[in-house]
């Protein structure tokens, strides 16, 4: 009887201990891992027509409990393209900025290259959009609130700012967006699409229309990527660029 | 086939007019019509009998000439005997109604399960009563789902979500049905916190978690087949309760010939507030209630023949006026389920018995916006899904190791998205679907009691495309011995209609449902389970099972697609699988009760390049479960009831960002063009690559019977998260630290749902 009891006893304990190692197993195979990221550059740059010393805006990621404290001072900047080979200099706050003047040609390629010890170099191209011209209404014309200025699209833009500068009062500016993907060949923009609060009274005013090259799009609408690499390589961030026409008018209000 | 159907029908003839008579009928509960499943009806001094079948039917045939005594018996119920004359090629139907002996519900539950182990094929199938839905701890509310999650396989994504995620499945994976209404959306109460089915209407609710039978389709994972109450066919009873949030009530009778049910409940919180607010004059409203109901009506012609109609109907509403500019301006949104059903059941003859149903349902979203200054700019946004639906089932029984079910289903979907705005109706063309699937199962025992087979096949014709599509089903069991058994099953599952929003989301209230088009193939899964059953004795049961799913032509959303639809266009097709082991031990002494629940499971979806554990892939869950009677040793609680609930649950997978960089912006007040403005933004790593830290949770049920101007009734208390356990829910980086200053290191702050001890508790009177 007590052999039989110790035998029950024993298989109990043996059934518990195959228990409790599968569940052992069990627990343990849950993995724990750590997924590897190298930080990268992180590059900002729009060249523009209207901008002839062209800058380009240079930090880099950080991890997560890393404290962003660091600027990259040695980093070198080189921008190429038809008849232009220049080296930006760091200048401030992560701003690197062209030494002297660059004339960019609409519709020609130009190149990034950024390099920064500890980082793979970053390379970029944009195309700048073509040139376009505002059809109407002519520099220094008198126009009301309910009038349109009418411009051509330009090859390659992706996105129009429009920015209006109320120099008579001090330099108030706004500026409306329209999105370059439109069948119309003639783009349009109503006066009256700026804020009352910017065209509030009678007199002049500048308005710069920008037409600027997908990679910048992509950047600033890059809704559901939170990895934003647009016209570069290895790293994040963009290299875009512009093309703007301006426009002198005087603005009559009622 | 003229020529088989003849052949057919002169068997039967032939079978009926030999010297062997027979006796047929239903087998259901006395006080409220239930229907009793494997009640036991033997012939006294025979070796004849039958057990009734999911249906309560049963038939016992080739029965000799001559006078018996026919005995119906079932744990927790009377025996009831009954003398019957048999003749020749004559079949006499007997209706039985038991009433139940006042042994305690446990008991009965113990009795359907062993029944259904020693007489079932169906693996992964777990049954809940009102009863145990009702001893499971919840939040303000009882909730099937709630109970349903303490189940092996069943996952749920934190404290509060009340989402079924059944072995890999996600929530949209599941056919959910009420009394053969299609529920599109069950979790809706409450921005999805409750369930849309008041248990107090529900008689029993049937899950299948995976190898469901070929007279259920159309989904990949799981069956939630939900039956409600069919109503007291002998007195007006009814029963009113109140709990912290909602009021509710059920009538039922008997009408001639037949049964009534009704029931309510609808949140109060509103008119309290309101009461409040002209009481003391204070400018304060709750701009949200919600409402459910459940009507049916049972009518019994004759014995043979029995009509049922259900109408079920549920909403939410928002409707506020305060936030808005002007006061002369209404934001309105309501969304929820309704539908109706009618059943005819007829027995052709004493082997042959179907149901034919035909059901309309509906899930409903609608937005409102009014101006009542300026009707110009009045929207009302319009999004609903609508099935109609006919279905005859039929049952053949061969002969008692030898049952045939064969049906058909036939269902017309209308999607509706529209806006109405002063210029007209709006939207996008409405779009129609057709589905019509055909199924044949037999089950079959080919060695009785040991070994049973069932066969099956369901046919679909899918109109979008032409797609024609089978999908075989195979259940073995095999029992060694008395108390132990081994289960397989095997079969191929299709899905025709897919959600455009992410089933990873914590807080979604409702999906949006699509027909697939003709552009993409249907999903697709492959069950393969096998598992062992085993019995101690009559109180104490062990189930062991493994699984493995395989998926196909999975249509997968975005995953930042929560509460918005990604456009049909968008959606990724996807692969995956998922696998585990569930166990399952459940155990009743005389006055405690409990069981213990372990799931391991691994879940993979692979979409485009990227693999991934998708949110809800928990690998560990474990579930005890514990009820008990107060000894009357215990002062002040005893004769209650109290539930304990206990679980421990592995961290699911979440994003985690791993790095940070600048992002630069134009201001919106620059004042010259490219005045840049930056801003933290933040990398995710891998798509859920992380985990989150283990979760557990202990909640507390305590219910009690009590007198009430005569009437009886009974209190109970629930406690949730009893000793105030933060599971991280959710992890968000934030750039101050604890003391609110700003900090140059973002700090990952982990969030719990429900961080403390949430009590609450209700009474119910039955009159």
């Amino acid at each position: 009887m007590n052999m039989k009891n110790g035998l029950k006893k024993y298989f109990l304990i043996l059934r518990l201990f195959w228990t409790l190692a599968i569940i052992c197993v069990l627990v343990f195979c849950e993995k724990k891992s750590n997924f590897e990221f190298e930080l990268q550059l992180n590059v900002v740059c729009i060249l523009r027509n209207d901008e002839l010393y062209p800058y380009a805006i240079i930090n880099r990621a950080y991890g997560m409990d890393e404290l962003a404290e660091y600027d990259l001072q040695d980093a070198s900047v080189y921008i190429s393209g038809p008849n232009i080979v220049d080296t930006l200099i760091y200048a401030f706050n992560s701003y690197f900025r062209s030494t002297k003047p660059i004339y960019i040609q609409a519709e020609s390629t130009y190149h990034i290259l950024v390099q920064a010890p500890g980082f793979e170099p970053v390379t970029g191209k944009t195309k700048i959009p073509g040139k376009f011209r505002i059809i109407s209404p002519n520099w220094l014309d008198t126009m009301s609130i309910t009038d349109t200025i009418k411009f051509t699209k330009s090859k390659g833009g992706a996105i129009y700012y429009v920015f209006c500068d109320a120099e008579h009062i001090g330099g108030y500016a706004w500026w409306v967006y329209l999105p370059g993907i439109t069948s119309d060949t003639i783009m349009n923009v109503a006066i009256s699409q700026f804020q009352e609060e910017y065209i509030s009274s009678s007199g002049f005013y500048l308005f710069t229309v920008f037409v600027h090259d997908s990679n910048y799009f992509n950047y600033e609408f890059h809704w559901g990527s939170d990895y934003p690499c647009y016209g570069i390589e290895n790293g994040i961030g963009f290299f875009g660029s512009a093309w703007a026409e301006s426009l002198k008018v005087y603005i009559e209000l009622e | 086939m003229v020529k088989n159907l003849l052949v057919f029908g002169f068997l039967i003839c032939l079978l009926y007019s030999s010297e062997f008579g027979g006796v047929n009928g239903f087998v259901n509960d006395a006080t409220n019509g239930e229907k009793l499943v494997y009640v036991n009806v033997v012939i006294e001094n025979t070796q004849l009998g039958a057990s009734t079948d999911e249906k309560g039917y049963y038939f016992i045939q080739k029965i000799p000439e001559g006078t018996y005594q026919i005995t119906f018996s079932y744990i927790g119920y009377e025996t009831v005997q009954k003398i019957v004359n048999i003749l020749p090629g004559k079949t006499l139907t007997i209706n039985v109604e038991l009433n139940p002996t006042p042994i305690e519900l446990e008991k009965v539950v113990v009795t359907a399960d062993r029944e259904r182990f020693e007489k079932g094929v169906e693996v992964s199938h777990i049954t809940f009563t009102t009863q145990e839905i009702k001893s499971v701890p919840t939040l303000f509310e009882a909730d099937l789902i709630k109970s349903l999650q303490l189940m092996p396989g069943i996952v749920s994504m934190h404290d509060l979500s009340n989402k079924l995620y059944v072995r890999g499945g996600s929530p949209d994976e599941n056919l959910v049905l009420l009394d053969g209404i299609i529920i599109y959306n069950p979790t809706t109460h409450l921005f999805g916190l409750f369930s849309t089915f008041n248990p107090d209407a529900m008689s029993m609710a049937e899950l299948y978690a995976g190898g469901f039978p070929a007279k259920y389709g159309d989904r990949l994972s799981a069956v939630l087949d939900i039956t409600t109450k069919e109503g007291n066919s002998k007195r007006y009873q009814g029963e009113v309760g109140a709990g912290l949030i909602t009021t509710k009530f059920l009538i039922e009778g008997p009408i001639p010939k037949g049964s009534l049910l009704f029931s309510g409940r609808r949140t109060y919180f509103d008119a309290l507030v309101w009461s409040y607010s002209h009481i003391f004059n204070k400018d304060v409203s709750l701009p949200y209630y919600f409402y459910d109901g459940v009507a049916k009506i049972n009518y019994n012609p004759s014995l043979d023949n029995r009509f049922t109609f259900t109408g079920f109907g549920g909403a939410d509403i928002l409707s506020f006026t305060e936030g808005l500019s002007t006061s002369s301006e209404k934001i309105s949104l309501s969304w929820g389920n309704r539908g109706i059903s009618g059943r005819w059941r007829r027995v052709f003859n004493p082997q042959i018995y179907g149901e034919m149903l035909g059901v309309c349902s509906n899930f409903f979203t609608h937005f409102w916006y009014e101006n009542f200054t300026d009707t110009t700019q009045n929207i009302k946004l319009i999004e609903e899904i609508t099935s109609i639906s006919a279905k005859a089932d039929f049952t053949y029984l061969l002969n008692e190791n030898h049952t045939t079910e064969f049906g058909i289903q036939e269902e017309n979907l209308k999607m509706e998205q529209s806006w109405e705005v002063v210029e007209g109706l709006f939207g996008p063309p409405l779009q129609y679907s057709n589905l019509i699937g055909i199924y044949l199962q037999d089950k079959w025992v080919l060695m009785p009691p040991i070994f049973y087979l069932q066969l099956g096949i369901r046919g679909l014709y899918y109109n979008q495309g032409n797609r024609l599509i089978y999908n075989p089903r195979l259940g073995l069991k095999y029992r060694y011995g008395e108390n132990l058994a081994f289960n397989f099953s095997a079969g191929k599952y299709s899905q025709f209609l897919i959600t455009l929003n992410s089933q990873e989301s914590y807080f979604s209230i409702f999906d949006f449902w699509r027909p697939i088009d003709k552009t993409h193939s249907p999903p697709v899964s492959y069950h393969l389970i096998g598992g062992i059953e085993r019995w101690f004795g009559e109180d104490a049961n062990f189930t062991f099972e493994t699984y493995y799913k395989k998926y196909y032509n999975l249509l997968i959303p975005k995953e930042e697609d929560i509460f918005f639809s990604t456009p049909t266009e968008s959606l990724k097709v996807g692969t995956g699988y998922a696998t585990g082991i569930d166990l399952f031990f459940k155990k009743r002494f005389k006055d405690i009760s409990g069981w213990i629940s372990y799931s391991f499971a691994w879940t993979r979806r692979n979409v485009d390049d990227e693999s991934y554990y998708p949110r809800y892939d928990r690998r560990h869950n474990i579930n005890i479960t514990l009820g008990s009677i107060i000894p009357n040793l215990v002062p002040i609680l005893k004769g209650g009831r109290i539930d304990l609930h206990w679980y421990l649950g592995s961290g699911l997978p979440y994003a985690d960002m791993i790095a940070r960089y600048q992002y630069y912006f134009f201001s919106d007040n620059q004042e010259t063009p490219y005045e840049w403005e930056r801003e933290w933004h933040y990398l995710s790593g891998p798509r859920d690559f992380y985990r989150l830290p283990v979760s557990h949770c202990l909640d507390i049920h305590y219910e009690k019977g009590m007198k009430f101007f005569g009437l009886a009734g009974n209190w109970y208390l629930d406690i949730i998260n009893l000793y105030a356990r933060k599971n991280i829910a959710f992890y968000i980086y934030e750039l101050y630290d604890e003391n609110g200053d700003p900090s140059e290191i973002p700090r990952k702050v982990g969030y719990s749902i429900l961080p403390i001890p949430v009590p609450s508790f209700g009474i119910n009177i039955k009159f």
